[in-house]
């Protein structure tokens, strides 16, 4: 049993080259020597008392060469795993077209190399260490690839927000001749035109800070058109309910009623012209002057 | 430490690239060994600090590449690696080469590798003259919209110029089948099937043949983004009596919780389960299990990281004193990752190592773990890379002191 164990920790402590396990290795030996010589001589006693010792130096000497974490079947599924992840590294940066990490990359693979040299070497320890930090930097790289992929497609989702939103907008700006939209439109489109140019140099925050400008811009001119559109149909209905509220306020006999019709008018008419050249705050001031001065007018005349 | 350091001409990069560089790397152990201790009071030699170094080069390198990926856009795509490394004592020769031939429906790339490395100084220690020859065909086919398969063929074979019992020859050749499964909500869960041997042409003894299941998983969980794999591995030795075989589970698994828009918190749990099927003085049955908690804050482009770390052994060995122990620790850390291929992740973990009973051939202790890793431009395309990882262990009993360093630096430049 005690030469087996010895034989085993040869084999051990000769791969792992540790000084504590050849001395505790040595001691062993010499103990068992002196065993066999004390059997020898008859002294069965001594003997096994000795190779018991001998037993657990060369127990100790195991020990000493072996950690938990320098077991082979941990090492090589260690060595495997970070070659898995350097291959779909590889993998992804040939996909994305990402050179930017290739030098880490590179270094990280020649760590790799060493640590399957290691290994082969039967250096469990540095293989397993060496390993685990091109391991650590390849999740690195994952991640950072992940979320540039995150942001790529988040910056090309926001693009096609913005060109659908553009798409509906562009109806009401069609039909709409308000100078304040189109230069908000053309703001708009401008900054579109930055965000593509940032986004294809890979400057993904400048990209996302000109679309949301761009965005604004759009939403803007497309409320100020479909306001303006708005007002326009508000006066023209105004218009129709002033000439059928006409007589009944006339026949009232309410003077305030027929002042407050008399100034409602009025707006109407300085609503017209700003309506038509698309001076939205001027024609919107109007056409809600002309709305409260005509309610007022019906509320007064009983109607 | 000695750090190199250089200059190079750098242009811009193309379908024909080379990396040319310097670099130091050293991998050293220290250890005291205390004879009146291990060895009892007739030893005449007292505590000795002892040293070894792993390894410890400055070397340059010069690396040609060419890649049809940059001029062509093609279903058919390639790339040519060569590669010389010297140190001055030992050169190193390596070449690489992978291709990829992609369908509509399929993709088939492989990789197939060379390794040489020669001492042309000083005497040469036994393994370090090796020649290794690897690669591996995978293809992978679309099954449905959500659903794909592959096979990946693989191997090595490793030849040493000085073999000795305890380094040797050896060959591997091993097949894994695969599933990717992508859910309705994208996440992504695999299969994987492996069957692999071993042949070591000087020792059958060392032979072995292994199957390997796994299953994976990445994507959302309970709100959070995971991953996590889970495997059961067996191992057979053609030795009698299964000596040496065991089964393997083990299970990895990562989670990151949003907190708030700028506070995470992630979760890392590992635990490896050895079951040998003769429970011996060598192999003997153990549970390693860690797990941390870690809370992330995001500043920019900056990760600030900090929180515990655990680790947790059971082993189950009738021959000697029980080594069961658990570990605590804090650690704190931050990752920067730039735009422009800027990288620097540093983490610092210190804590305490407790043994359920006392131990002959070490003692409790405390320790402090360094890692960085760092990447970072120089000038145009010249970069420094860093990986430097050191461990300080301070036991109660100081001979049983140990410390362990690894460097890897390199100045490179591509063009």
């Amino acid at each position: 049993m005690t030469d087996d164990i010895i034989s085993r920790a040869n084999e051990i402590v000769a791969n792992c080259q540790n000084l504590r396990g050849t001395e505790l290795l040595n001691a062993a030996k010499s103990l068992q020597n002196l065993a066999q010589q004390q059997a020898n001589t008859g002294n069965s006693g001594v003997s096994l008392q000795l190779t018991r010792q001998a037993r657990n130096k060369a127990l100790e000497a195991i020990k000493a060469c072996q950690q938990a974490e320098e077991n082979e079947g941990i090492v090589i599924q260690q060595l495997e795993r970070t070659d898995q992840l350097l291959e779909r590294i590889a993998e992804a940066m040939r996909e994305f077209d990402d050179r930017n990490f290739t030098s880490v990359f590179n270094t990280a693979k020649d760590n790799q190399r060493q640590a399957w040299e290691f290994y082969r070497n039967r250096q469990y320890l540095p293989a397993l260490k060496l390993s685990r930090q091109a391991e650590k930097t390849m999740q690195k790289l994952a991640e950072k690839l992940r979320s540039g992929t995150n942001d790529e497609n988040r910056i090309q989702h926001q693009f096609r927000q913005f060109e659908a939103n553009r798409e509906r907008i562009r109806e009401n700006l069609s039909g709409c001749s308000d100078e304040q939209a189109f230069n908000l439109a053309r703001q708009a489109q401008e900054a579109y035109n930055n965000a593509v140019d940032f986004a294809s140099n890979g400057e993904n925050e400048r990209a996302e800070s000109s679309l949301r400008l761009a965005q604004k811009f759009i939403q803007e001119a497309g409320e100020l058109c479909a306001q303006s559109g708005s007002l326009f149909r508000m006066l023209e209905h105004l218009k129709n309910e002033a000439e059928l509220v006409a007589d009944d306020i006339r026949a009232s006999g309410n003077e305030r009623a027929v002042e407050l019709y008399r100034e409602a008018l009025g707006y109407l008419d300085k609503a017209e012209q700003p309506c038509q050249e698309n001076q939205t705050e001027i024609c919107a001031a109007n056409v809600r002057a002309a709305q409260l001065s005509l309610q007022k007018a019906k509320r007064l005349a009983g109607i | 430490m000695f750090l190199c350091a250089g200059t190079a001409i750098c242009g811009n990069s193309g379908a024909f690239g080379i990396r040319v560089g310097i670099g130091y790397d050293y991998v050293s152990q220290e250890y005291f060994l205390d004879s009146l201790r291990l060895l009892g009071e007739d030893s005449l030699v007292g505590a000795t600090l002892l040293k070894r170094d792993y390894l410890d080069d400055k070397k340059a390198i010069l690396y040609l590449t060419l890649d049809n990926r940059s001029f062509l856009a093609s279903p058919r795509e390639y790339s040519l690696e060569v590669g010389w490394e010297q140190t001055d004592e030992v050169y190193r020769a390596v070449s690489n080469i992978d291709f990829g031939l992609s369908g509509e429906n399929y993709r088939f790339n492989g990789e197939l590798g060379f390794d040489t490395k020669r001492r042309f100084s000083g005497s040469i220690t036994p393994g370090e003259e090796l020649t290794v020859l690897d690669g591996h065909l995978k293809y992978r086919q679309v099954i449905s919209q959500r659903i794909d398969g592959s096979l990946r063929i693989y191997g090595e074979k490793v030849w040493f110029d000085s073999a000795t019992t305890y380094v040797y020859d050896y060959g591997r050749l091993g097949a894994t089948l695969g599933l990717g499964i992508l859910t309705a909500d994208f996440n992504s869960i695999s299969v994987n099937l492996t069957g692999e041997l071993r042949k070591v042409p000087d020792s059958t003894d060392l032979d072995y043949s292994l199957i390997r299941g796994s299953l994976g998983y990445i994507g959302t969980f309970l709100g959070s983004f995971s991953s996590g794999n889970v495997s059961l591995e067996y191992r057979d030795y053609r030795l009698s009596d299964d000596f040496d075989d065991y089964f393997l589970t083990t299970l990895y698994g990562t989670s990151d919780w949003p907190l708030s828009e700028k506070y995470t918190l992630g979760t890392n749990l590992s635990l490896e389960l050895f079951d040998y099927a003769v429970n011996d003085f060598v192999s003997a049955d153990y549970f390693l299990g860690r797990f941390d908690l870690l809370l992330k804050r995001k500043l920019g482009n900056i990760n600030l990281i900090f929180g515990p770390r655990s680790e947790f052994y059971f082993v189950d060995t009738e021959y000697s004193s029980d080594d069961d122990y658990y570990e605590i620790s804090a650690s704190a850390g931050f990752d920067y990752i730039g735009s422009k291929g800027n990288l620097l992740l540093l983490e610092n973990q210190v804590g305490h190592r407790h043994y359920n009973t006392a131990q002959i051939y070490t003692s409790d202790f405390w320790f402090n773990r360094l890692n960085v890793i760092g990447s970072v431009g120089i000038w145009k395309n010249l970069t420094l890379d860093l990986f430097f990882s050191a461990e300080w262990e301070w036991h109660e009993i100081d001979s049983d002191d140990n410390r362990i360093f690894l460097l890897t630096t390199d100045i490179t430049c591509r063009f």
